[in-house]
């Protein structure tokens, strides 16, 4: 599991991410039950407080929500929540760099529009 | 219930003018996994040493808990400096047996775990009766790993123990580390010159150079103050005119400099696209904070 | 001083059993070799006793520091507590000395005069140990040599081989000599303590 972190970010961050792909893909349904603090900490290898770190913060966003003496578990509405924060870094992180990218390889808005249903449709 | 063990001003001088630390202050407060990171001779094993009345400061104060560390039995109860073992004792070679310094822990460690450290003596593959002196590298840093980890002392420190572990023994410490943590949250302390790989074990680092603490406080929120910049020679010049620079590297057109700057100055310079920003990790970090003082001196 | 004081019960054993080895060689060597020289058994008693407390009042506090003193302080020992608990150390020199007096039938003054330079001997050791671990190397090689004179001169002496036997049972009965010792360990004690109390270990 330790393999799954990167160098990119702080890894906080990238527990969390990790924890919001997984309730994204289904992995987790809402009001199932998570790793907890400690297990995560096991699993990448990585000190608790970091990992305690990534859990808070989904938990300020309503992502998760902490069961009294038993654990963590995922919010209702946690889907739709976690979708509309990445819409939002959607064209930050994906959409600028597309176009961008394609303007350094001379690429025009017709052919990039093109390319675009080409994916859309596989 | 909650101590710290803090040092104040600390120097510590040898033979009348080599300054193995100079003026260190440092905290290590209760619950935390720490790293001690510097270079060989940094004065990590001297600052062990004094912070357990093990050696003499020559200025300065220790204190555990507002109670000073010097001649105090109670509180060095309260902690374990487990240090690298050696072969060679004062008077030639270290023919104490493993069994030996189980026992004299046993004695002196008033939350010694015998069970566990019976457990941990299986698991390594130690042999009791074996004397220390015929002992490979590896299981020397196996039983320090060993004391540290049954004397079950609030604060415990490790002095380099993966120095002669193997990197599959090594990912096997820091698991065991992590679990023992998990259940006692007691405070670590492990000094360390390897970092890469041990990096995310440690919550806050202090890091020690040529006796001089150079940082310390949360290891993330270190290592996020620095950044990698690279792209042509003017564009990175340009982009980090007016930032703290640590080091820098040239070849051919291109440049790369180490800069250190707050969030504020990081987003102007993300949005700056002639140069490439990446971050760093902890092992790059120290690289920089160190070679950078070489160039200054 | 609880860990210290079960430590060092636990090194003294350990110490001993060791320590026993080399005296029963040094029994046999001296048996051979001396037994012709001396001409009652009492005095061979008295004379090897002698011998046999100063070696292990030699050994004990000095090996207590050279060798005792890094477990124990890895462990969190207190310089106050391990001199203290090392005096004991020095007991098993007075009370080997005490036997072989009264083994041999001395009585009254002389047996105070060897016990309490047995005593002297081993504050002597124990200053000497605490010096090396200051010194160094060099001072554990400058104490070593000067340790096999003493020791070899004193062994030989108590011996007779130097000089007449009678010099050394006259010497015993000298009432200096316990007054004498008794300063002396006074003395290297305060020196000792000095030495020792502010010391890396």
């Amino acid at each position: 599991m330790q393999g799954m972190l990167n160098e990119q970010t702080s890894i906080y961050l990238q527990i969390a991410q990790l924890m919001e792909n997984d309730i994204l893909k289904g992995v987790y349904q809402e009001e199932e039950q998570v790793p907890s603090t400690n297990e995560l900490a096991r699993m990448f290898r990585i000190n608790p407080a970091t990992a305690a770190k990534g859990v808070n913060l989904l938990v300020d966003e309503d992502i998760l929500y902490k069961k009294r003496g038993i654990g963590m578990f995922v919010a209702t509405g946690a889907v739709e929540r976690i979708r509309q924060k990445r819409k939002g870094a959607f064209y930050e992180n994906f959409v600028k760099t597309l176009v961008s990218e394609a303007k350094s390889l001379a690429i025009g808005n017709q052919e990039l529009l093109e390319m675009i249903q080409k994916a859309q449709q596989e | 219930m909650e101590k710290t063990l803090q040092a104040k001003a600390l120097t510590k001088v040898y033979n009348k003018n080599k300054k193995a630390l100079d003026g260190v202050d440092v905290v290590f407060r209760p619950g935390c996994i720490y790293g001690l990171i510097g270079r060989n001779g940094a004065g990590k094993t001297t600052l062990l040493s004094c912070l357990t009345a093990q050696a003499n400061p020559t200025q300065g104060e220790i204190t555990y808990g507002g109670e000073k560390v010097w001649e105090n039995a109670a509180v060095l109860g309260e902690i374990c400096f487990a240090r690298e073992m050696s072969p060679i004792l004062f008077m030639g070679p270290n023919t104490y047996k493993v069994k030996d310094y189980l026992r004299a822990a046993r004695m002196y460690y008033p939350h010694w775990d015998e069970a566990y450290a019976k457990r941990l003596v299986e698991q390594f593959g130690l042999e009791p009766k074996k004397r220390i002196n015929a002992l490979s590298k590896g299981m020397l840093s196996m039983l320090t790993i060993v004391l540290a980890m049954a004397s079950m002392a609030p604060i415990t420190i490790l002095d380099e123990p993966v120095a002669g572990l193997d990197v599959v023994a090594r990912e096997q410490f820091y698991k065991l580390l992590l679990e023992d943590y998990e259940n006692t949250q007691r405070t670590f302390i492990v000094s360390t010159h390897i970092l890469e790989e041990a990096a995310t074990i440690f919550e806050e680092v202090v890091l020690l150079d040529k006796g001089k603490i150079l940082e310390q406080g949360n290891t993330e929120e270190l290592v996020s103050q620095f950044h990698y910049v690279s792209g042509k020679k003017e564009d990175v010049e340009q982009a980090v005119e007016g930032m703290k620079v640590l080091s820098q590297e040239t070849m051919g057109k291109t440049k790369g400099v180490v800069v250190r700057c707050g969030a504020e100055q990081l987003e102007i310079l993300q949005q700056n696209t002639t140069v490439d920003i990446s971050p760093m990790n902890l092992q790059k970090v120290f690289i920089a904070l160190t070679t950078s003082n070489c160039k200054e001196a | 001083m609880k860990g210290t004081v079960r430590f060092a019960i636990w090194w003294l054993k350990k110490q001993l059993l060791a320590t026993l080895g080399i005296l029963l060689a040094y029994f046999v060597i001296t048996k051979v070799l001396f037994s012709t020289s001396v001409s009652t058994s009492n005095v061979f008693l008295q004379n090897f006793g002698n011998i046999i407390a100063g070696a292990v009042a030699f050994l004990l506090p000095w090996t207590w520091f050279l060798e005792g003193k890094h477990l124990a302080f890895s462990m969190g020992a207190t310089r106050k507590g391990f001199f203290l608990v090392g005096q004991m150390h020095k007991l098993p020199a007075v009370l080997i000395s005490l036997m072989f007096l009264l083994l041999a039938g001395q009585r009254g003054l002389p047996v105070v005069s060897g016990a309490v330079s047995a005593f002297a001997a081993a504050c002597m050791s124990e200053c000497m140990g605490i010096w090396s671990c200051r010194m160094g190397r060099k001072g554990l090689i400058l104490f070593t040599i000067m340790a096999g004179l003493f020791g070899g001169l004193g062994a030989l002496g108590s011996m007779g081989v130097f000089q007449d036997i009678g010099f050394v049972l006259q010497w015993i009965q000298n009432p200096l000599l316990p007054w004498g010792s008794l300063l002396l360990s006074a003395v290297l004690l305060a020196v000792s303590w000095q030495m020792f109390r502010k010391m890396d270990v």
